[in-house]
Parts: C-alpha cells; structure tokens; sequence
C-alpha cells in the first residue's frame, strides 16, 4: 500500500511538472499583438480574397471587424489563429 | 594585337579580372614563345623586336594596374551595396513597428467607449441588388430587385447568431423567407457547433459564393438554381453540424477543414420522378439526413504557386413519409487562384430510390467557371473590369409533366458570358450573355444585367 502511494505521488508531481512545462511554453509561444498584425497583413488579400473580393480593414469599425471575423470564421471554417491574426489585422485600421 | 584586345576588355572594367589576368598571362606567354621562336639561336634581338617588347610590357603592367584599381572599385561598390541595403532593410523594419504600433494604440477615449458599449454587438450586414433580364426560352423581359439583410449579433468571443432573410420581388408580391437562422459555438480551435437552419455544407457555391455581390454572374450555375427553378440541391437545411479548420503544419495557408451535420434530411416537391428538391423545415419521416464535407487547402502562402482548394461532398437521407426510401449524393470541387486569375469548378451526383416498379431517380450536375481581372491593363475603368465565362449542364433521367410545361429540360447546358465593372471591392455592375445549348434542341439566349451591393 505504502509502495503504491509513493508511486502515485511521484506520477502527480511528473504531470504537474509536465503541465507547469508545457503551460510556459505554450506561453512563450503566444504572438504579440505586433506579430498578429504582420501576420494578419501577409494573408489578408489570399484569404479574404478566396471567395470574394478582399475588403479593406477602413470599410468597417473595430466593434464591426469583431463581430464579422465571427461570421467569416464560421462561413470561409478559417484555422483559429489565422482568423485571429486576420480579425487584428482589418480591426487596427 | 592580341596583347591590345585582352587590355581593351580589362580597362573596360568587366568583373571577370581573373580571366583578364589569366587571358593576359596566356598572350604574353605566346607572344614571347613567337618572339623567341623567331630569334635565332645564340642571336641578339633586334632594336626593333626589343622597342616592341618593351612597349608590350609597359602595356601589360597598364593593364595589370588598371585590373587592380577596378578589383577594389568592385570591392569598394560590394562593400556600399551591402550596407545599403542593410540599412534598407533596417528601414523597412523600423517603418513596419511605427505602422503596427500607431494602428495598434488604442486611445483612453476608444477604450472607454468600447467598455460603455459592453460586450453584446450586433450588425446589420447584407446584400441587395436591382436587375435587369430578357431571356428567349422563358419570353422574359423584366425588372428584378432584392434585399438580403444579414442579421449578427455576437454574445462573445465564441458565441455568434446570426440569421440572413431573403426578400424577393416575385409577380405581385414580395416573397420572404428565412435564408439561415443558427447560432454558432467556438467550442475550441478546431470545432466550431452550430444548430438551426443552415446553408447545406455541399460544395462551394451553396455555402460561399451565391450572393449576389460575390457571384461573378448574374445567374447561378445550372445544378445551383435555387427554389423552383430547376436546380438540383435545396440550398438549406435544419439541423445541427461540427465544423473546423485544421491548419497542415508546414506553412501559413496550408489547411485542411471538415464540417459534419445532422438535419431533417432530403424532401421533394412530390414523390413523382423528377420532382424538384424542397425545404424540409419540418421533418416529414422518422429517418435523418446525414451529412459531410471535406476540404483542403494544401499549397501554403510562400510557396508561391496560387491558392488551390479541393473538397468532396455527401448527403444521404430517407426522403419518403415512410422512412424508407433513401437519397444519396456526392460532389467534388475545386478552386484554383492565381493573383488576378479565378479557376473554379464542381460537380455532383444524385441518386433517389423510387417505389418499387418505378425507375430510380437519378441526377448529375456540373459547372465550371473561370475569370481573369483586368487590373494591370493601365487604362481608366478598363483596369476594374473582371471578364467570366463559364459552362454548366444537369443530366437527368426525368422529368415531372409541371416542369417540361414550363420548359425545362432534361439535359441542359448553358454557356455564360460575363462582363463584371468592380465600383468597389463589394459593389458591381455585371453584364451577362446566356446561351443555351441543350442537346436536340434549338439554341436559346438571354441577356440579363445586375447592379449589386453587399454591405
């Protein structure tokens, strides 16, 4: 029994270290705002121009750009990250 | 002579100055061999023969001096270049954070006004358009219009409702319908949940490229006509459905995506052979209609070679009040772009079991469209002009008594021309020429004009 607490604790505290890893690396690995917008700006014309011709970050306000990202999300299925780069993008203008 | 031209070609200042030396090395070489040849053995050289070489040597040595003021104007030039463009490069990079960080800035009076509007935002969008259309086969010539408000309004970062209504001008009356009506959960990166009435997952024109103001003509292409006009597919369907993006992983823009759904399932006009697709807002049979896409996109943005996007279709359902009877269909489609070229095609089968003794019902489909902007002709207004064309046929095996009344035809194809003026990126003026070219039937043309706004 007492063997088998001892293992149990060593198997929490690795998934605790594994967790607390990959936590800070996932942190390091989040873009900045900065690095959003380049990316936003590089993909803005191939991926808003796919179906319809790309419309410019001045045609619509920031609170609109949150909300329509939304909806082109959902309608174009765009990858999660690059819809947000594209919603940083088109809503700094 | 030859001492002469190897100078000539080394003082021009050509980059290859170790071949000048080396080709210079060579002719002195075999001039000297001539010389010496030519003097006897145990002779003294002549004054003349001597004058000669002396004024080869000096000759060379020029040629060797000026070799070697051109070797350091090159390194001297290299060395320029490269801090040029550094500080190019150093310049670009500094514009760059100055444009990111003003647009990025947010003032204290924006975030104030954001915090006062709250989180919930809703937004009108849409579409609308006024048309034009003279059409032989049907003895048309009439003014259309129609408005497709767009309805959106965001609870929060993953939950969205949205709901577009479809308001058309038809004989006496202005028809209205519920286009789509569902509500959208982000439940993470990759699966998005939707439920109510959604434009079917099948293809790409159904879902993406149908308004007006995207559709680069004014017609749809002969399986996609939608209602009663003869198309082959109901355009919307009630249900609920999981869709994503996956992104491939080795470039930006290389993705795959899915969507898969569950809803009323298929309903026809009638139970006649050749009836016409219908709505199924209420479900009719116990059965459900399953159903799925697939798609990807796998050459990423530095790659360089356009944007390319392929998907399959299917959905599969009992159509009868029994249950019992199934419908099946599958389609492909493809998209291929490249700067102000458009390639895009589909096509797609359907197969409805009938009552026993009857024949099935069997249906196929098909376009393909290609357009080519005119936007580097450097001539005004020529430069917004988008030129289509595009070729679209349906086979099918019937045919109900209604409908070849109205004059509509087993198998047929059509040819579209297009003309599109681009006011803005989503406001346009089209010109269409149509011409039917059904098979053992006379040709037919229709000319139709639209003037359409999304905003």
């Amino acid at each position: 029994m007492r063997k088998g607490k001892h293992v149990w604790a060593r198997v929490s505290v690795c998934a605790l270290a594994f967790t607390l890893v990959v936590r800070a690396v996932a942190a390091e690995d989040e873009p900045t705002e900065k690095e959003l917008f380049r990316r936003g700006a590089k993909m803005w014309s191939s991926y808003c121009g796919h179906c319809h011709n790309a419309r410019p970050g001045s045609e619509f306000n920031r609170l609109e750009w949150d909300t329509l990202m939304l909806h082109m999300r959902v309608r174009a299925n765009l990858p999660a990250k690059d819809a947000e780069a594209l919603r940083v993008y088109l809503r700094a203008h | 002579m030859i001492g002469a031209r190897v100078g000539r070609q080394c003082r021009a200042g050509d980059y290859r100055h170790q071949q000048c030396v080396r080709s210079a090395g060579m002719s002195l070489v075999v001039l000297i061999m001539m010389v010496v040849g030519a003097i006897p053995a145990g002779a003294e050289p002549s004054p003349d023969l001597r004058r000669e070489l002396e004024l080869l040597k000096a000759q060379m040595e020029r040629s060797r001096t000026q070799m070697e003021q051109d070797r350091q104007r090159i390194e001297q030039l290299e060395r320029q270049l490269q801090s040029v463009e550094a500080k190019g490069e150093q310049k670009s990079k500094e514009m760059e954070e100055q444009i990111a960080g003003r647009l990025l800035n947010r003032s204290t009076f924006g975030e104030y006004i954001d915090r006062f509007a709250g989180e919930h935002r809703f937004q009108l969008t849409g579409y609308g358009t006024a048309a034009f259309e003279w059409q032989e086969r049907t003895n048309t010539n009439t003014f259309r219009s129609s408005l497709n408000p767009i309805f959106l309004y965001r609870l929060s970062d993953r939950l969205l409702f949205e709901g577009e209504l479809e308001l058309k001008l038809e004989d006496t009356e202005t028809s209205a319908d519920i286009e789509y009506a569902q509500a959208d959960y982000l439940l993470n990166d990759y699966v998005t949940l939707t439920a109510g009435k959604f434009l079917l997952p099948f293809g790409e024109f159904i879902e993406r490229l149908h308004p007006t103001w995207i559709n680069k003509l004014v017609t749809h292409p002969l399986p996609f006509r939608e209602g009663d006009e003869g198309g082959l597919l109901a355009f919307t369907n009630v249900g609920v459905q999981a869709r994503g993006a996956v992104p491939l992983g080795y470039g930006d823009g290389a993705f795959g995506e899915y969507a898969v759904y569950v809803t009323n399932g298929p309903r026809f006009a009638s139970t006649a052979r050749g009836a016409l697709m219908d709505n199924n807002n209420t479900d009719q049979n116990r059965g459900k209609g399953y159903g799925a896409r697939i798609g990807i996109e796998p050459l990423p943005f530095d790659y360089g070679l356009g944007r390319l996007r392929l998907g399959a279709s299917a959905f599969d359902g009992k159509w009868d009040e029994n249950g019992k009877l199934w419908f099946t269909a599958w389609g492909l489609d493809s998209v291929y772009q490249n700067g102000l070229f458009d390639l895009r095609g589909e096509y797609l089968q359907l197969h409805r079991n009938m009552p026993t003794g009857m024949p099935d019902d069997r249906r196929e489909g098909w376009y393909i469209q290609a357009a080519y902007r005119l936007a580097q002709v450097a001539i005004p207004y020529l430069d917004r002009t988008e030129l289509v064309v595009r070729y679209s046929g349906q086979n099918q095996n019937a045919l109900t008594p209604a409908d070849i009344e109205e004059g509509f035809l087993r198998k047929p194809r059509q040819v579209a021309l297009g003309l599109d003026y681009w006011i803005a990126p989503s406001v346009v003026w089209k010109l269409e020429y149509d011409r039917d070219v059904p098979s053992g039937a006379s040709d037919r043309s229709a000319i139709r004009t639209q003037f359409a706004v999304g905003f």
